[in-house]
């Protein structure tokens, strides 16, 4: 069973690889992990913060559906994303992603996968609080571009 | 006459500033398409605090569902604004 949690408490790194091992079981031969941080500067701005929002059970529900895809892309024994919000000083972690698989190909491909559809269809609002003022940040059009480039990739050829 | 329903409105993010407000209850006519919602929240609002709801990146989900056409509203629906979202 993955696990998807949206929390305003940090997460351990260490415990939740732990977790996704055991989950994994005996065929896990690879786990890739990625954590998000808030920058502490942004076009030369010092970045104080972040404060994320989100729509309860309407993000869950949009992370869930990033996850479902990962699996029908790639043959993966189990998921984990933990996503943060509220007010996040500078350096904070923002968001945990693992995931087990039995060789690395999968796991990094769903990973990058994974944090890539977090930038554009996860149902968060990020404002940057910046020693100018305060701004509410959009997806970037690398952003889209990025996910575009996984929509063009067949799924079906990628499974193993 | 149409029979009235009790809708739940929600706004997120920059439109929560906008409009100071997060959430408000709407008495809107039983199956209220996206413009008579718009018609009902303009009274309720007023026209400038409504003028941010209009931009063309704001999203609309009905029961969190995101609706790009029409719709019909019901009694108990939860329509939310949406602003571009971002995660990660």
């Amino acid at each position: 069973m993955d696990v998807i949690r949206v929390q305003a408490d940090d997460f351990s790194l260490a415990t939740e690889y732990e977790a996704c091992a055991t989950e994994a079981g005996r065929d896990c031969g690879a786990v890739a992990a990625f954590v998000g941080l808030v920058r502490q500067a942004d076009d030369d701005a010092k970045v104080v913060g972040l404060h994320l929002e989100h729509y309860p059970v309407m993000t869950e529900e949009s992370i869930e559906k990033i996850v479902h895809e990962a699996h029908q892309r790639w043959s993966l024994q189990h998921i984990r994303v933990v996503h943060r919000t509220g007010a996040l000083n500078a350096g904070s972690q923002i968001v945990l992603v693992v995931v087990a698989s039995s060789h690395r190909p999968d796991a990094f491909a769903a990973c990058e996968f994974i944090m890539d559809l977090l930038k554009t269809e996860a149902v968060f609002w990020k404002k940057e609080i910046r020693s100018d003022g305060e701004v509410w940040i959009k997806s970037t059009a690398g952003d889209y571009d990025r996910r575009d480039g996984w929509k063009n990739t067949v799924a079906s050829s990628l499974k193993r | 006459m149409a029979s009235r329903v009790k809708v739940n409105v929600l706004f997120f993010a920059s439109l929560k500033e906008d409009l100071g407000v997060s959430e408000i209850e709407l008495d809107v006519s039983m199956l209220a398409g996206r413009s008579d919602l718009l018609d009902a929240l303009t009274n309720e609002l007023g026209t400038e605090c409504v003028a941010p709801l209009l931009a063309e990146n704001i999203s609309i989900a009905i029961n969190r569902n995101i609706e790009k056409g029409d719709f019909s509203l019901e009694a108990g629906d939860e329509i939310a604004f949406l602003p571009p979202i971002t995660g990660g």
